[in-house]
């Protein structure tokens, strides 16, 4: 569905199943230049799995219009103006939700679990750690609307078995998929992306404010986006659970669906 | 973050798609000849038939082994993801048929395969499917064949037997300013020698049993998806951009994005149509895919050698590659194929027709059959063959003429090979001087 917020159209998808009361609610939020497609498997299966599913394109991003938000701090206040909007409007049933994200993702929905604690009742982070400091080379590449940003960011978020492949989904290949989705981003968009990874700095505030032990952090073991470092320093200030997959690398949903899967569904079922 | 690098071609040729099996440490791909796979347990069925989980359910739609194939070549010509089919003319059935429906219109080149053009103008009319064909070396004529219910404008890169050349950069762009994909036959050039999804092209197919196979052994197909058109700012393609009462009511772009297109063959066109590919065939093909590149830099060092022979041999009145100066699209070929322009070509005795039978007849090496793309050399008559069902204006059109023989040119020794044309042109010289048969071949 489309729907108007903050003077942009953004597309939510449901998971293919429309929204009922009595249900948790599961938001997943995509990475830096990436859209709600990247959640596809967890979506669905959540969807069908008693979860009303909210998988949004930031503005700017996948099927939403709009500029590109710049900090982090705005995207956390977007999504909860998105989710407002939603449980006003569409039908989706008030109540804490669960905030799921992919990097970036990961980000706005640890400041958002600070920025309105009471209406988060869980984190799930999937690749991504604390800082998320973006090298100068990428930036300026990205800052550049060159394919180079493009490139980097395929090569270093999948590990090599994944880009030589073997996907789970037949006949797919997610280090070509990934590099098809970040070049529909619009000009700009992948910058200030990877600019407010760089900048943001207020995870300890947030922790502060959202509590410890609600927290499920799902990295591969090769993320050289988002080093193992960075992912356990994240876990340890959320005092979160570490899950640790093999042969993965940055892009956890599409390079390992089933261990992921089996990770999310170990913390939520 | 200095220096990223992607594995190279050869690399993926080798590689892509595969990993050491799990269970038993097999470093060649397996053959899973198995129709159909175990569910773990009710929860892993039902999502499977969800799409909310990934695995194989029933060979006809997806297969561990066909799955290694459909990645390997997917990577190759750098696009989103593959489907193999049992042949070349299922994955262009299944290629269009996906994007177009009764009422549908298709813009094609007129000079294709025999094959594929039967299915244009013959097979798919019967379904409701219209095509225009154009010269494929009028960009512009694209353009003007574009109907409201246009669909898909298609071609071949190379095409077979004069071996004109597609402008693929202009040809996509007249296609894209019209909201339509441009789908490319790429058979006789591989991802080795053009990548055609990196100069334009949305959607790619091939004939695997040619030269990514490479050995003659296994018939089969395959359709990438580059993943890169956007089929909902077109607005033309409701099969991928609004819900679907077959499957779910599933919406592709919404759930799919760039691979909308391609998940949508396999989810639709290879449950229902079901031309899929076998797993022996699929590791056949595979076999033959790890060699390609050393394969093409033979067939076209030793087709460089031939095409130079030939278009200086008194027996032969013309030599349609693009090689050499003369032909129309040299210069292109140079642009678009710097490695090479294929090694599959045609060209014209002095005698006509009757000069050509006895060439065909005097060879020895180069084998009279209908194929393109083997390791070894093969020879063939298209206006009595591969084209002969087309009527004399079609065949004109294709700029076939009765007396043109099509050479696949193989990985064998260069001084056998042309040891073996030159005995064989003398053979057809002294048929054609014959003032009898001679006469014969001018009728």
């Amino acid at each position: 569905m489309k729907v108007q917020v903050a003077g942009s159209e953004i597309f939510v998808g449901q998971g293919g199943v429309d929204w009922a009361s009595g249900r948790d609610t599961l938001v997943l939020q995509h990475g830096a230049g990436m859209d709600r497609t990247v959640w596809v498997l967890l979506a669905r299966y959540f969807a069908r799995h008693g979860f009303n599913v909210v998988c949004a394109d930031l503005p700017a991003h996948g099927g939403s219009t709009g500029e590109a938000l710049t900090s982090i701090e705005s995207q956390a206040a977007f999504l909860w103006q998105l989710l407002d909007v939603l449980q006003a409007d569409h039908g989706l049933p008030a109540g804490p939700a669960i905030l799921g994200g992919h990097s970036m993702g990961a980000l706005i929905a640890v400041e958002a679990a600070g920025q309105q604690p009471a209406r988060t009742a869980q984190l799930l982070l999937f690749g991504s750690g604390y800082p998320m400091p973006v090298a100068q080379p990428l930036l300026d590449a990205a800052a550049a609307n060159e394919q180079t940003a493009i490139d980097m960011i395929a090569i270093y978020s999948h590990c090599l078995k994944s880009q030589l492949g073997h996907n789970a989904i037949a006949g797919i290949s997610v280090q070509n998929s990934a590099m098809a989705l970040l070049e529909r981003c619009p000009p700009g968009v992948l910058h200030a992306d990877l600019s407010a990874c760089n900048a943001y700095e207020g995870v300890d505030k947030a922790a502060a404010a959202f509590g410890e032990g609600k927290t499920t952090l799902i990295v591969g073991d090769e993320d050289r986006m988002t080093p193992m470092k960075m992912s356990r320093n994240l876990a340890g200030q959320l005092g979160g659970q570490l899950v640790v997959l093999k042969d993965c690398g940055h892009m956890v949903m599409s390079e390992q669906p089933e261990q992921t899967l089996q990770a999310v569904r170990n913390a939520l079922l | 973050m200095s220096g990223p690098r992607f594995p190279g071609f050869d690399t993926l040729a080798l590689h892509a798609g595969q990993q050491p099996d799990r269970e038993t440490g097999a470093r060649a791909t397996p053959i899973y000849q198995s129709t159909s796979f175990v569910f773990d347990d009710s929860d892993k069925a039902s999502s499977l038939f969800d799409v909310a989980r990934a695995g194989h359910v029933y060979s006809r739609i997806s297969n561990p082994t066909v799955a290694v194939l459909e990645e390997r070549v997917a990577a190759l010509e750098g696009g989103v993801g593959a489907v193999c089919t049992a042949s070349g003319m299922a994955a262009i059935h299944l290629g269009l048929t996906t994007i177009t429906g009764a009422g549908g219109h298709i813009v094609a080149s007129r000079s294709l395969y025999g094959g594929t053009h039967n299915l244009l103008s013959y097979t798919l009319p019967r379904f409701g499917i219209e095509t225009t064909f154009v010269d494929p070396r009028d960009p512009e004529a694209f353009a003007a064949a574009i109907r409201p219910e246009t669909r898909v404008l298609f071609a071949e890169t190379v095409a077979n037997p004069r071996c004109e050349v597609l402008d693929i950069p202009r040809v996509s762009a007249i296609a894209h300013d019209a909201g339509l994909p441009l789908m490319i036959d790429a058979t006789l050039t591989t991802p080795c020698l053009m990548q055609v999804l990196r100069l334009g092209a949305d959607i790619v197919m091939h004939s695997l049993t040619k030269f990514m196979g490479g050995h003659g052994v296994a018939v089969g197909g395959a359709l990438v998806d580059s993943g890169r058109f956007d089929w909902e700012a077109s607005g033309r393609f409701p099969e991928l951009t609004e819900p679907y009462a077959g499957f779910h009511g599933m919406n592709f772009v919404e759930e799919f994005g760039p691979s909308a297109y391609i998940m949508r063959a396999r989810k639709e066109g290879l449950r229902d149509f079901g031309a899929s590919l076998s797993p022996g065939n699929a590791f056949h093909l595979l076999q033959g895919l790890e060699t390609l590149s050393m394969r093409m830099e033979r067939h076209v060092a030793n087709t460089t050698s031939i095409v130079q022979f030939l278009s200086q041999h008194e027996a032969v009145s013309v030599v349609h590659h693009p090689d050499l100066p003369t032909h129309p699209d040299h210069a292109l070929a140079q642009k678009l194929l710097p490695r090479g322009a294929g090694a599959v070509f045609s060209f014209e005795l002095a005698g006509g027709r009757a000069a050509g039978s006895a060439f065909i007849e005097a060879l020895q090496l180069f084998s009279h059959l209908a194929n393109v793309g083997d390791a070894k050399s093969l020879v063939i008559h298209p206006a009595s063959t591969t084209h002969s069902r087309m009527d004399d204006a079609d065949l004109q059109a294709a700029g076939i003429s009765p007396g043109l023989v099509r050479l696949s040119v193989g990985l064998e020794n260069i001084d056998d090979l042309e040891a073996d044309l030159s005995q064989a042109l003398r053979r057809a010289a002294r048929v054609a001087s014959t003032p009898s048969v001679g006469k014969e071949g001018s009728a």
